[in-house]
Formats: C-alpha cells, sequence, structure tokens
C-alpha cells in the first residue's frame, strides 16, 4: 500500500497516531501489523470462536481507520484498541449468538478438530492428541466462565495487562478486578483440577 | 492447611501475588507462608499450569489465521470506505428509513418461511436483527427444529453486564 518506505525506524504509538490522523495510508498498514495479533488473541480469547475473532479483528480496524481523527490521547493507544476490541466482543447481539450458539454445538461438534492442521507440518500424533485435549477441555473451562470474568482473565492472562490497565479498557474498578480474576481462577480450578487429578 | 503460627492460607492473596499485584509487605507474608504450606504452593502450580494451557489454547488458535489475507481485506475496504465517504452526506438521511425497512423485511421474512421448504442446516444463524429505542430483536434459526426466535432486548442490557459479578 502506497510507495512510500519506512526507514528501518521504530515508529512509535503517539507517531502512529498522527500520521494516522494526517492520512499516511502506511501508518494504517503499520497499525494492522503491530496489533493485529493481540487484537485477536483477545477476541479468541473471549469467543473462543475463529470465525468470529477474525470478524472482530476486520471490525476493530475498520473502526480505528474511522474515527481516528477523534482519538485524543487520553488513553494510549493501545488501551483504546483493547476498549474497542472487548467492546465489540461483548456487544449484546455478539453475546445473544454465542450463547446460543453454545447451547446447539457441544465442543467437538463444530468442526473443528486435529484434521485443521497442515500436513505438511505434522507434529507427532502424541502431540495432536495432547493438543486437541487441550482445545477442548480449555475451551470447555472457558465457555463455562461468566462473559466479565472470562474477559478479565483473557486480559490478564493472555495480554499481560496490570490491573490497572484492565479497569482503564473495560471500564470497571480496580476491586472489582482484582476480584472477578479471583473467581475466574477459582472457577477454572473447580472445572480443570479433576481432569488434571484424572490424568496423574 | 497449617497447624502453628503460620499465617492463614488465602486464595485472594495467592491470586494477586501470582499476577504481581502485592506491595512488599503482603508479598513477604505470601512467601512466607508458602514455605511452610504444601497446600497453596500446589496452588499456585496448579494456577500457573492452568494460565500456561490457555496461554497456549490461544497461540494454537492464533498460529492457524492468515493474517496477511485479513491485513489485504481491511486494508482495501478502508480504503474504499474512505472514498466512498465524500458522497454520503445524503445517506445519513436514510437512518430514519432504515428501522422501517428493517421492520418490513422481518415481517415479509416470516411470512415467506411459512411457504418455504427448510433450509440445509447450518449451525444456528442470525438471519436478521435490528436494534429500536426501545428494545432490539434478533431473529434466529435453530439447527434442528427450524424454529424462528425472536429475542427482545433492552436497552440497559450491556450495563447490567459490566455490573455483574
Ligand atoms: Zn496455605
Amino acid at each position: 500500500m502506497g510507495s512510500k518506505i519506512i526507514q528501518n525506524r521504530i515508529v512509535n504509538d503517539d507517531e502512529l497516531v498522527l500520521r494516522l490522523q494526517r492520512g499516511d495510508e502506511w501508518a494504517f498498514q503499520l497499525l494492522v501489523r503491530r496489533y493485529r495479533k493481540k487484537i485477536y488473541a483477545i477476541a479468541f480469547g473471549i469467543t473462543l470462536d475463529a470465525e468470529e475473532s477474525r470478524d472482530i479483528l476486520q471490525e476493530v480496524l475498520l473502526q480505528v481507520y474511522r474515527s481516528i481523527h477523534r482519538f485524543r490521547g487520553d488513553a494510549s493507544l493501545s488501551t483504546w484498541l483493547h476498549r474497542i476490541t472487548v467492546n465489540r466482543c461483548l456487544n449484546w447481539k455478539r453475546r445473544w449468538a454465542r450463547r446460543f450458539k453454545w447451547m446447539h454445538t457441544p465442543l467437538g461438534e463444530d468442526g473443528e478438530d486435529i484434521g485443521d492442521v497442515p500436513a505438511s507440518d505434522l507434529p507427532s500424533p502424541e502431540t495432536r492428541v495432547a493438543d486437541l485435549q487441550t482445545r477442548q477441555q480449555v475451551d470447555k473451562a472457558m465457555r463455562q466462565l461468566p462473559e466479565a470474568a472470562r474477559t478479565v482473565f483473557v486480559l490478564r492472562e493472555v495480554e499481560g495487562l496490570s490491573y490497572e490497565e484492565i479497569a482503564n479498557v473495560t471500564g470497571i474498578k480496580l476491586g472489582t478486578v482484582r476480584s472477578r480474576l479471583f473467581h475466574a481462577r477459582k472457577r477454572l480450578k473447580e472445572i480443570l483440577q479433576p481432569l488434571v487429578e484424572d490424568d496423574a | 492447611m497449617n497447624t502453628h503460627q503460620v499465617s492463614p492460607c488465602d486464595d485472594l492473596l495467592l491470586s494477586r501475588y501470582q499476577d504481581g499485584q502485592l506491595d512488599a509487605e503482603e508479598k513477604a507474608r505470601v512467601e512466607g507462608h508458602l514455605a511452610e504450606c504444601a497446600a497453596c504452593r500446589k496452588e499456585i502450580e496448579l494456577l500457573a499450569f492452568f494460565s500456561q494451557e490457555v496461554r497456549r489454547r490461544i497461540d494454537m488458535a492464533t498460529d492457524e489465521v492468515d493474517f496477511p489475507a485479513i491485513e489485504k481485506a481491511v486494508i482495501v475496504k478502508a480504503l474504499r470506505q474512505r472514498r466512498s465517504s465524500i458522497g454520503s452526506a445524503w445517506f445519513s438521511a436514510l437512518k430514519v428509513l432504515v428501522p422501517a425497512v428493517a421492520v418490513a423485511s422481518v415481517l415479509l421474512f416470516i411470512g415467506y418461511r411459512q411457504f418455504k421448504e427448510p433450509p440445509a442446516t447450518a449451525p444456528s444463524a442470525i438471519i436478521n436483527s435490528f436494534t429500536g429505542p426501545i428494545s432490539s430483536v434478533m431473529i434466529f434459526e435453530t439447527p434442528n427444529t427450524h424454529q424462528t426466535i425472536l429475542w427482545y432486548n433492552e436497552a440497559t442490557d450491556e450495563e447490567r453486564e459490566q455490573n455483574a459479578v
């Protein structure tokens, strides 16, 4: 996109915002590359659905493109992006659709199985089985967390945000972040511990 | 868990310890407790293991994404938006019409379904939805019974979820 080549120079987020606001097309591509994986990881952690996460990633990036001129820098670019992503994931239509889908598609029936792995870089059969088990167990456990608890847990464990950053992104109080994380872990422990002990 | 002068087990403190959110004094207290309490050591280990499994799960999912393809699609859409945004002022007038059209098409659709063969089963799909000032409606198709379902949703749903738990 565009002919402008960025020299081997790190463009920090502040500059990136300025360039985006100025309408430099390469800046948008840079933004996409810098944040696509993070946005996707958060979306997947919350939705546990590849297709939905791809849609959310696209929507978030396009929303940023449309509304970057309104970005005033009250929060950092990354907090803003996280906030948009979480809002998209927790949008009521998506929540309802998810609840509905999970009610009707038990795990392992959503077409996501070990057959998805490209044949060229197949890990050993043992690893594949272990991976599939991890997937299903983790998905099952995560599905059982309330959306709000799952969101906070993902921001903490996947994105490594501090309690304060999580509070900024989600708009909840620090004490609520703390208690949601605690309850998420407690619940995950209740669900996953028996499985771990079965393996032993 | 412990019988002598060691501080009592405290799961909430352990959770914050794991997140590196304790001050020096609290941290010393937890570490003192961990030195004495095998149950809490095991707890910490388990919590760390679960977190690692969740991260691994999400890494697996991320590894399967064709990011360059998404990037391309997004950039194309962004540029198209930019070009079309200029002549779209009159488009905002349509905003008034959209809810009316949505209602009409939903009604038409429901009527239409009376005569239509049930389609091949895709997993539950949203067929249509629209948001109004008082309530919102979403229409689903169930995979087994092909029922059409209307969900009514109050505008405050978002906040309610935020305040829950
Ligand atoms: Zn203890």
